[in-house]
């Protein structure tokens, strides 16, 4: 450490830049180093609320960090009971008893009851409240009853497979019913989590402290700053400044320069995948074969080599690379190749060029869709970008107001079906599809999954979505989305979980 | 902030002006910034012939160093640096001429009805203007190319509309000392017809200071585009404006520190040779309109 | 006569706030997107967002959803975030002191470099330094002002490691060395870009006092040439500096927002610019019209202390 500081004090009065404050700065710099009992975070991604049925615009951050959960997957998706005591799924797969554990407290103060499980469930159920627990719950469960003082009984419509009805557990926070809805949750999160929150600033910081009375043990750090940035080389520099700890989501580039000097740590494989959604609505892509030379056009390979830096993987189906879907034979089918790309446009025939909406605010998209483009004016198909700003690229590409577009898909690694959670992914009012209906083959394939327990079974409908994935190819996989933070190298125990949300409780200097 | 306008009273009598495009001649820093102007536009015009590669084309591999294979070397997807530079003025230059011609226009015309008739039409048009001024440029842009949505021509359209109101102003004051003069005042006597008054008397006189002006807000538009692309709001990629370059080399700051270089020094060029011309034409119109600098 | 004149600025000020409010009330609901779909997440049904919608009250007629924000805005409430419920004016009761810091440290070092630079350029037209003072100007005036923050944030951050890039706010009077670290590089960045602007106006103040017939008579008098520059000259050009200073801050209160972007400072203008990317109306309206009424009443004040203090402008 101090040779650095007085090389870099040399160096700069060399310079002759404000060379009479520089040491004074410099020394400021290291006395100001990190204090053990804080680590400070920077991240990307702003937090706009603490509702944990919102999930998809609650940071990953916090996820685990404010909330707790009915149970938690292991590192091989194994499921562990978190907030409750155990789970029973009952014979024949068509009810869950759940028993909680006593010593849940909330932030509120509140000890956790049953009633607390029982509204979350009827919140998740709700059409208006349930927002991202909706589409699972609504499909799956009949009945939510408490039983006793302890336990609560789900009952399901259908027998279900096992790896649906823990998928739904998984996802299912606690939170003080009183509390329980997205008005109260937007400023004051209500879970049980390890950390709780001290002051918010919206778009600036957020602090957050060691919850007391957690009831998963004692966190080895009590303090949690969270910084909110807007310019990837602004939160580099505040990295290699030493200014924060961990930089979460920084760019692969930047990563894998920072591997250097700092540990990275990666996002769980297949959490997201990037598709190349193509709208069916919208010419020339309303065309199948169109659709297919597409997926021929994907330069895959150069793409994970140079903007990925090798820290994500090829993608080809929505699905992550140890999804039961998932064949090896896939990639020979509709890999990399402009050559039958070219034959299948000529195919089509009079078609000359389609239109790309991109994010403006999303550089690794930008960097894609120009790879994509330059490969696909090769051929002779004219990929015209069109970039618009994050709000209005999000509105469209929910409405499928767009030709093709690059967009995440997650929970690759959880059960099949439970793809559908994605809108653009569902089997009905699927707004890519004239009159929101996607292929059949596809609809029944989920919906067979849903209640399929007999294997023959399951690996008959994995192999009708793959069928259906690559001859109807409006969801092309590109890429593994890789998830990243960059760390201090004498931080310690720093973890994600199954869908990268970061967990904190054992992490520290 | 975009450009502050301290518009003295343009005192032009239709003599003065036969001789500003001499005087300019004579004024050196002027004659500088005419020719720099002259020799980009040419580089930005003769781009296809002077390129060493294929601007879009992803040649090698990404952030080459400077070497005679790539003089200023590639870029994040491998493409050449100095052909996309070339190109790149192209799309630069055409922001800034048309935005300002955009913005003088809609300016000129406002500030001609306004300072003409006066009244409740003067008053409103002026506040609406000073509503518009006193919105940082930035600011107003943003939300402007927000609801135009992405792309070359919203961006045009947003930077004109923010700098329409100096425009307004400057041809409002020139009006109002001009229709109080003696051969307006004939002319109106004799029975000219008011828009034969206004278009032929009234708005030759009151130029001088637009024409300055003109060459200012094409300096404030390029920097200008430049900041609205590192937000993320501009030309659509692949194709590239120094300020779309600019954010990209931002971006790539950690991996590739000299690309934003390179490209600022680039802006700097544009816009300097702008400002220099624009030193020049103000000592031949003899007015003092000057630039405050795009604080973004 | 210059109170007749208050009365009609203060006239003209409550018509510009006028128009400006139903000109960015119009301008924000013609943005594309929704701030539904910004809270429920893209996953949403549509029932989800009717929802959302409806709690936020954005399901009501335009007028009325004008009216009733001018009512809030005349009792002093500028509504709340549609993101996270938080007060308008909490948020920027957050972000003016950050941004007020900036700018005066920007300030105080675009003077201490205008300053001498200036008047000594005005002093000796031919000098040296008075070149350099013109390339000075020239020269920074034509970069993209954020350009030398990212400048500084390679220099700084990325290679020396030595100064925090991603700028906290610290306010000043709680922690002069942490505030003075971490305001330093955005306001280096707008200081020495600010220094550009007013190295020409102190130069053209000063030398036109210089060349006025009273320094003639001072310096017959044998006063020293450091005398005769800072105690009549610069003195007397003091008060179109001060105007031009007070312009400059009048400009800035909407936030420098690349710069603020650049070095992630959370000042106004980046509370703006994510509040649009978010499509957070109220917290977009709320700001500009503070800027708005901000900047209108800094121009009003310098315009009527200009003409109280100097009677040789004629008040029109």
């Amino acid at each position: 450490m101090t040779s650095i500081f007085s090389a870099s004090r040399r160096t700069l009065l060399k310079a002759g830049l404000a060379a009479g404050a520089l040491p004074l700065i410099a020394r400021a710099g290291f006395a100001q180093a990190a204090a053990p009992d804080t680590i400070t975070i920077g991240s990307a991604v702003d937090i706009v609320n603490f509702d944990p049925y919102n999930q998809s615009v609650n940071a990953l951050i916090l996820l685990k960090a404010l909330n707790a959960w009915l149970i938690e997957y292991d590192e091989d998706l194994k499921p562990v009971p978190s907030a409750l005591k155990s789970f029973e799924i009952g014979p024949d797969n068509k009810s869950v008893t759940l028993t909680i554990r006593p010593d849940v407290v909330f932030h509120t103060g509140k000890t956790m009851t049953v009633e607390d499980v029982v509204a979350g469930f009827e919140r998740a159920a709700d059409q208006k409240r349930g927002f991202n627990l909706f589409a699972a719950t609504s499909t799956l469960v009949e009945k939510i009853e408490a039983v006793n003082d302890t336990q609560v009984l789900l009952t399901l419509k259908q027998p279900t497979a096992t790896s649906l009805i823990t998928d739904m557990l998984v996802h299912q926070p606690v939170i003080d019913k009183d509390q329980n809805d997205a008005e109260k949750l937007a400023s004051a999160p209500a879970s049980a989590g390890p950390y709780r929150v001290v002051e918010w600033r919206q778009g600036e910081s957020l602090t957050l402290q060691a919850f007391p009375e957690w009831f998963g043990g004692e966190q080895r750090t009590p303090n949690i700053v969270i910084r909110f940035f807007t310019s990837p080389a602004a939160a580099v520099g505040a990295l290699a400044s030493g200014a924060i700890d961990v930089l979460a989501y920084p760019l692969a580039r930047d990563a894998s320069r920072l591997q250097m000097d700092f540990n990275v740590l990666s996002g769980y494989p297949g959490a997201a995948t990037m598709l190349l959604r193509v709208s069916t609505k919208t010419a020339p892509f309303d065309n199948k074969i169109v659709r297919q030379a597409l997926q021929r056009a994907i330069n895959r390979d150069r793409i994970v080599k140079e903007v990925l830096f090798e820290f994500g993987g090829a993608a080809y189906l929505p699905w992550g690379p140890k999804s039961p879907v998932q064949d090896p034979a896939v990639q020979s089918l509709i890999g990399y190749d402009l050559e039958a790309a070219k034959a299948l446009l000529a195919q089509a025939s009079g078609i000359s060029g389609g239109t790309a909406m991109v994010s403006g605010s999303d550089p690794t998209s930008l960097l894609v869709m120009q790879i994509i483009q330059s490969d696909l004016a090769s051929i002779g198909f004219q990929l015209t970008i069109d970039q618009q700003d994050a709000a209005t690229f999000n509105k469209r590409l929910v409405a499928g107001e767009f030709g093709v577009a690059l967009g995440q898909v997650g929970g690759g690694q959880l059960s099949v079906p439970r793809i559908v959670q994605n809108s653009l992914m569902r089997v009905a009012n699927n707004p890519l599809w004239k009159d929101g209906v996607p292929p059949a083959a596809y609809s029944e394939a989920i919906n067979t999954l849903i209640g399929a327990t007999d294997p023959a079974v399951q690996q008959a409908m994995y192999k009708q979505l793959r069928d259906v994935m690559i001859d109807e190819s409006w969801a092309l996989g590109t890429y593994e989305v890789p998830t990243l933070w960059a760390y201090k190298k004498d931080l310690q125990g720093l973890a994600r979980d199954h869908q990268n949300s970061l967990v904190l409780a054992n992490a520290g200097f | 902030m975009t450009a502050e306008a301290h518009a003295a009273p343009p005192e032009l009598a239709p003599s003065k002006r036969r001789g500003a495009w001499r005087r300019l001649a004579e004024t050196p820093i002027g004659l500088a910034g005419a020719i720099a102007l002259l020799g980009l536009a040419l580089m930005a015009l003769l781009a296809p012939w002077i390129a060493p590669y294929d601007p879009l084309a992803q040649t090698s591999l990404s952030f080459e160093p400077i070497s005679a294979k790539h003089i200023l070397g590639s870029d994040e997807l491998g493409r050449d640096i100095f052909s996309r530079i070339l190109f790149g003025l192209r799309l630069s230059l055409l922001t800034a001429v048309s935005t300002s011609l955009l913005a003088a226009i809609a300016g000129i015309a406002i500030g001609l009805v306004a300072g003409y008739f006066g009244g409740w039409l003067d008053g409103l048009a002026m506040r609406l203007m000073d509503v518009i001024l006193s919105v940082p440029a930035i600011l107003l842009a943003i939300v402007l190319v927000a609801i135009m949505g992405g792309g070359l021509v919203p961006l045009i359209i947003a930077i004109a509309i923010v700098a329409v109101p100096t425009f307004a102003r400057l041809t409002r004051a020139s009006v109002l000392t001009i229709k109080e003069r003696e051969f307006v005042a004939a002319q109106r006597a004799a029975g000219a017809s008011m828009p034969d008054i206004v278009l032929r008397t009234i708005l030759p006189n009151s130029l001088g200071p637009a024409v300055v002006q003109l060459v200012i807000t094409a300096s404030t538009a390029v920097l200008t585009e430049s900041g609205l692309n590192f937000l993320g709001l501009g030309v659509a990629p692949p194709n590239a404006s120094l300020g779309s370059m600019l954010a990209a080399g931002n971006e790539n700051l950690f991996v590739s520190p000299i690309y934003p270089v390179i490209v600022g020094f680039a802006i700097a060029i544009l816009v300097a040779a702008f400002d220099a011309f624009g030193v020049g034409l103000q000592r031949a119109y003899g007015t003092t309109v000057s630039r405050g600098g795009v604080l973004a | 006569m210059i109170l007749s004149y208050l009365v009609r600025r203060l006239g003209q000020l409550a018509l510009v706030l006028f128009i400006g409010s139903v000109a960015v009330w119009i301008m924000i609901y013609a943005v594309p997107g929704s701030p539904e779909l910004a809270i429920a997440g893209p996953d949403a049904t549509a029932e989800q967002l009717a929802a959302v919608r409806e709690r936020l009250g954005l399901d009501r007629p335009l007028p009325v959803q004008y009216l009733s924000w001018v009512g809030g805005v005349l009792t002093g409430d500028l509504g709340s975030s549609l993101a996270s419920g938080k007060a308008v004016t909490e948020l920027l009761g957050q972000r003016i002191p950050a941004t007020f810091q900036l700018i005066v440290f920007a300030v105080v070092i675009g003077l201490v470099i205008a300053l001498p630079a200036g008047v000594f350029a005005a002093w000796r037209p031919r000098s040296l330094t008075a070149r350099a003072a013109g390339i000075y100007q020239v020269v920074l005036l034509a970069f993209p002002s954020f350009w030398l923050g990212i400048i500084l944030i390679w220099l700084f951050g990325l290679h020396f490691r030595v100064l925090p890039t991603m700028s906290n706010y610290v306010p000043f009077m709680a922690d002069p060395v942490g505030a003075f670290r971490n305001t330093l590089l955005p306001a280096l960045t707008l200081g020495l870009f600010m220094a550009a602007v007013l190295v020409r106006f102190v130069r053209s103040a000063v030398s036109e006092e210089l060349a006025k017939p009273h320094i003639r008579a001072v310096r017959a008098k044998g006063a020293s040439e450091g005398n005769i520059l800072i105690n009549h000259a610069l003195r007397n050009a003091a008060l179109p500096i001060v105007t031009i200073v007070g312009l400059q801050l009048g400009a800035f209160i909407g936030g420098a927002v690349v710069t603020e972007s650049v070095f992630n400072y959370p000042g106004i203008g980046r509370l703006v610019f994510v509040a649009v990317s978010t499509r957070d109306y109220p917290v977009v309206q709320g700001v500009l019209m503070f800027v708005v009424f901000s900047f209108a009443v800094i121009n009003m004040a310098v315009d009527v202390i200009y003409a109280a203090l100097d009677p040789r402008i004629k008040v029109n």
